[in-house]
């Protein structure tokens, strides 16, 4: 008799220290601060952007057509990319979403010269980059747009300047 | 209490595995970071002054070591009867798993404090000398002790189960595995509605994202010690058994 005693003591109290972790956890996730340690606060937004962050009404998808099998210092612009939208994501509630596309990895030939041309009928010219590696050159097509469809709007946004591949050479 | 822990350290520094287990995980995370030409990994062909890679490939080399710091100290006890001797020792069971747990995380920090070396190394490589992000680095590596601490309360756990050490490394690592990255794969399977993004939620990587670049989260840190409170009950009660 004690022995079950015992059992449903212990039981109870691993169910309810489980339902007091999961409460301090809800309560956590709608009183959160952020302690941004870099030095230039390169993780942290402006108070405006925050809200423009928090007063979303509808989902924004990112489609970024940068990924794949890129140079380290397209890698970098790919993960600071990405490390700023899960900045924006944190504080528009999940309002904001992104994928990057890698738009050479089907392998299809003929579907992806026809995303080549979906994109650049939508007036995204891809840039081709030119690098010099050790085993000699390489070429690749890079698509360095977004797609910002907002209500069925879709935005198109270059943020790859020419001059800055000419400065990665 | 503090007996207790001591002399799990002392039996872990003792013993062959400390030292592998500390060996391999510098031995490989080096290689990653300055010899293996070609990954994204190494940090002198990207030529940016900071530590990312360290953080990146931290957790993976952990997932393997940690379950194997911590499949011997209830398993091994479980198997010889020293269990026994333990329990009869004015200590409660919760003293014990978190004596248990505290050497354990007091093992891990063992092997990160030589990784210290890699950012003097950057710090001495900038251009100007100096030229690193020391605050968020620091923020990067406190992060790095929550993930390992959470991993640490998994090992307890699995280790509290059974009183065979392979088994117990074996369960951890997939725990490890499964609460690292596995809700990952759960939620994007799935479609990405609410649900996914709250089964996100109960992954480790997700809250370890932004704690490895510097941004400290209250909320990643309620995870995280939720996560290592939820297993240390878990081990309590698993000890709690013994008097049913």
């Amino acid at each position: 008799m004690a022995s079950r005693n015992l059992k449903k003591q212990s039981l109870i109290q691993l169910i309810l220290a489980v339902l007091i972790l999961v409460f301090v956890n809800i309560v956590a996730g709608s009183l959160f601060t952020r302690f941004d340690f870099t030095a230039e606060k390169r993780y942290s937004l402006s108070t405006s952007s925050k809200e423009i962050a928090g007063n979303l009404k509808d989902v924004i998808l990112f489609k970024i057509y940068l990924d794949g099998d890129l140079p380290p210092g397209f890698k970098r612009l790919r993960n600071s990319t990405r490390e700023l939208l899960d900045e924006y994501r944190v504080y528009s509630g999940d309002n904001i979403q992104y994928e990057f596309i890698d738009p050479s990895a089907n392998p299809d030939e003929k579907e992806k010269i026809n995303l080549y041309k979906q994109l650049s009928e939508k007036g995204l010219s891809p840039t081709n980059l030119e690098e010099r590696e050790k085993s000699g050159r390489s070429q690749k097509l890079v698509f360095q747009e977004r797609l910002l469809p907002i209500n069925r709007v879709q935005l198109l946004y270059n943020y790859l300047k020419v001059k800055l591949v000419q400065n990665l050479k | 209490m503090f007996a207790l822990l001591r002399k799990e350290i002392d039996s872990f520094l003792n013993s062959l595995i400390g030292y592998v287990v500390i060996l391999v995980f510098l031995l490989s995370i080096g290689l990653f970071l300055w010899i293996f030409p070609g990954t994204e990994f190494n940090l002198l062909e990207n030529g940016y002054a900071n530590l990312d890679s360290l953080f990146i490939l931290s957790p993976w080399m952990f997932l393997f070591l940690i379950p194997a710091i911590t499949m011997r100290m209830f398993a091994e006890e479980n198997k010889s009867g020293t269990i026994e001797l333990l329990l009869t020792r004015p200590l409660s069971d919760l003293q014990i798993v978190l004596a248990k747990y505290g050497a354990a995380v007091i093992l891990v920090l063992f092997s990160i404090v030589p990784t210290f070396v890699y950012y003097i190394s950057v710090y001495k490589f900038a251009s100007p000398s100096g030229n690193i992000d020391t605050a968020g680095i620091s923020g990067s590596y406190i992060g790095l002790i929550f993930l390992c601490s959470g991993f640490a309360s998994i090992g307890i756990f699995t280790s509290s189960l059974t009183n065979n050490q392979i088994i117990a490394f074996i369960l951890s690592v997939l725990l490890c595995f499964f609460f690292y990255s596995g809700f990952d794969f759960i939620s994007s399977m799935m479609s990405t509605g609410p649900v996914g993004i709250l089964l996100s939620q109960f992954g480790m990587s997700n809250h370890y994202a932004s704690l490895s670049r510097g941004v400290i989260d209250t909320r990643d840190l309620v995870y995280f010690l939720s996560l290592s409170s939820f297993f240390i009950l878990l081990s309590k009660f698993n000890l709690e058994k013994r008097k049913w």
